[in-house]
């Protein structure tokens, strides 16, 4: 009886995903807009399935079992400016994508940063992600 | 002299096949099967690894999606598309909805702050058959699609919460490479100062935007076609439930745009009489029967004579109105029955 609990609460626990996996660009786009080497393609939980490409030589897949999913999804976002735009004689406010990616793995530290915006503004994120895995092509 | 000849074949042979890295037909399906489990990241490759394609390029997504949402956002730009090597991005099979939000078929439901789900500022872009939520805030759009000769159809955009627009297409430097924009569906746009589809052609661009259904949303506005340096065609849409359905046509041809208020080409049409169910989450925007958008739309032509679920145009005497045409239910019926009995009889 006791095995079969044992059992269950093992299953259970190997079962939930607790951390997050994400997808690393590793070549940098020709156009200034694209995503660079280091870049956060996609955030995913942990234990996804990813497809056939996403894997070297083009992509990495680091997995940092110590961060909520819920919680890396924000390191998906584009990078944006606010700028005016007049439309119809008027002036709004918009946002605009400057670039693909907003966050990134700084090569050998692996460190999440927000990328410089155009001033060379940079502002450092608090997730700094240790103790990375990184899962090589299949 | 032979020799030297094979060679230089091989030598030219062995270049080409080293430098075509660019793989142009992709495929997304969620569970590891295809080659990207996401839209985002085959984009991405394609802007990498294909930004100059010498051929056409297409994303196909499949597969059943039931418990799976793709939810990052995608950007499109910096590739050199040509009217003969687009970018086509489409779904198919079991990702295809069926003119209705389904749990089994594709979504992409990207948001965040400042970010819009679905960017297109490329040349000669296709979107076919996708289904976009943006849950998105601040001074930011759902999807907006800039560039010339693109072509958006029989996509549904559900839930915005972005300041500015559901849905923006702007782009189209000439009347010869508007951007055309038919059979979509749009509605649950929940800001109230925005526009629920806005041809921002501000700059004088233009686009034909045909057979459209924009559904009961908060918005101030259904469609705004943008300032006098808008140019294009509008036609054959349905725009109801908004303060106003249609901003000003303006400068843009128009003709049998329907209304609930007075602003369309014609006016007083209400959601009840026309739609399958209007339920808050369970909306079918499938034309009833008997709804006065059957046979109330222009001939468009041989180019634009299907709608959103695949079905022929016209079904009656002439064009529905919306993204939906009618299809009798009691003949389908018939024919079922027909082949029934057919088989029975066998």
């Amino acid at each position: 009886m006791k095995k079969i609990i044992l059992t269950i609460c093992f299953c259970l626990i190997t079962s939930i995903s607790f951390g997050a996996e994400f997808l690393v660009i590793q070549k940098s786009g020709s156009h200034y807009t694209h995503a660079k080497a280091g870049d956060i393609v996609a955030v995913r939980p942990d234990g996804h399935k990813w497809g056939k490409k996403e894997c070297l030589p083009l992509f990495k897949v680091v997995k940092k079992p110590d961060m909520k999913y819920e919680d890396a999804k924000v390191y998906e976002q584009s990078l944006t400016e606010e700028v005016d735009v007049v439309v119809d004689k008027k002036t709004i406010k918009e946002q605009r994508v400057v670039r693909d990616r907003k966050y990134y793995f700084d090569g050998e530290t692996i460190k999440s940063k927000v990328l410089a915006t155009e001033k060379t503004k940079v502002v450092s994120e608090k997730a700094v992600l240790t103790d990375i895995k990184v899962l090589d092509a299949k | 002299m032979r020799n030297r000849l094979l060679l230089a074949i091989l030598f030219l042979f062995i270049t080409t096949k080293a430098f075509a890295v660019c793989d142009a037909t992709l495929t997304v399906c969620p569970g590891g099967g295809c080659d990207y489990t996401g839209l985002n990241a085959a984009v991405t490759y394609l802007e990498i690894e294909c930004s100059s394609p010498s051929e056409p390029l297409t994303i196909e997504i499949s597969g059943d999606w039931t418990s799976t949402t793709d939810t990052t956002l995608v950007g499109i730009s910096g590739i050199t598309t040509t009217s003969s090597n687009t970018l086509t991005i489409f779904t198919s099979g079991d990702a295809r909805h069926n003119g209705t939000l389904s749990a089994t078929r594709y979504k992409l439901e990207a948001g965040g702050f400042g970010a819009q789900a679905f960017t297109g500022s490329i040349n000669y872009l296709i979107v076919d058959g996708i289904t976009i939520k943006s849950s998105v805030g601040g001074n930011t759009r759902g999807t907006n699609i800039s560039g010339d000769s693109c072509i958006v159809k029989n996509n549904i955009f559900y839930y915005h919460s972005g300041n500015l627009a559901q849905v923006q297409i702007a782009g189209g430097s000439s009347a010869g490479t508007s951007i055309k924009f038919y059979n979509n569906i749009i509605y649950g746009n929940t800001i109230t100062n925005s526009t629920s589809l806005a041809l921002n052609n501000y700059q004088g661009q233009y686009c034909d935007v045909y057979n459209n259904t924009i559904l009961f949303t908060t918005a101030v506005n259904g469609m705004n076609p943008g300032d006098n340096n808008t140019r294009g065609i509008i036609k054959n849409n349905l725009s109801i439930g908004h303060t106003t359905d249609f901003a000003p046509f303006r400068s843009m041809t128009h003709s049998n745009n329907a209304s609930a208020d007075l602003t369309g080409d014609i006016t007083g049409y209400t959601a009840s009489n026309l739609f399958v169910n209007i339920g808050s989450s369970t909306e079918d925007l499938h034309l009833k029967s008997g709804a006065d958008a059957i046979d109330a739309g222009a001939d468009l032509g041989t180019d634009y004579d299907t709608d959103i679920d695949g079905d022929s145009r016209p079904q009656g005497s002439a064009w529905d109105i919306g993204a939906d045409e009618y299809v009798s239910g009691v003949t389908l019926t018939v024919i079922r029955n027909a082949i029934l009995r057919n088989a029975i009889i066998r």
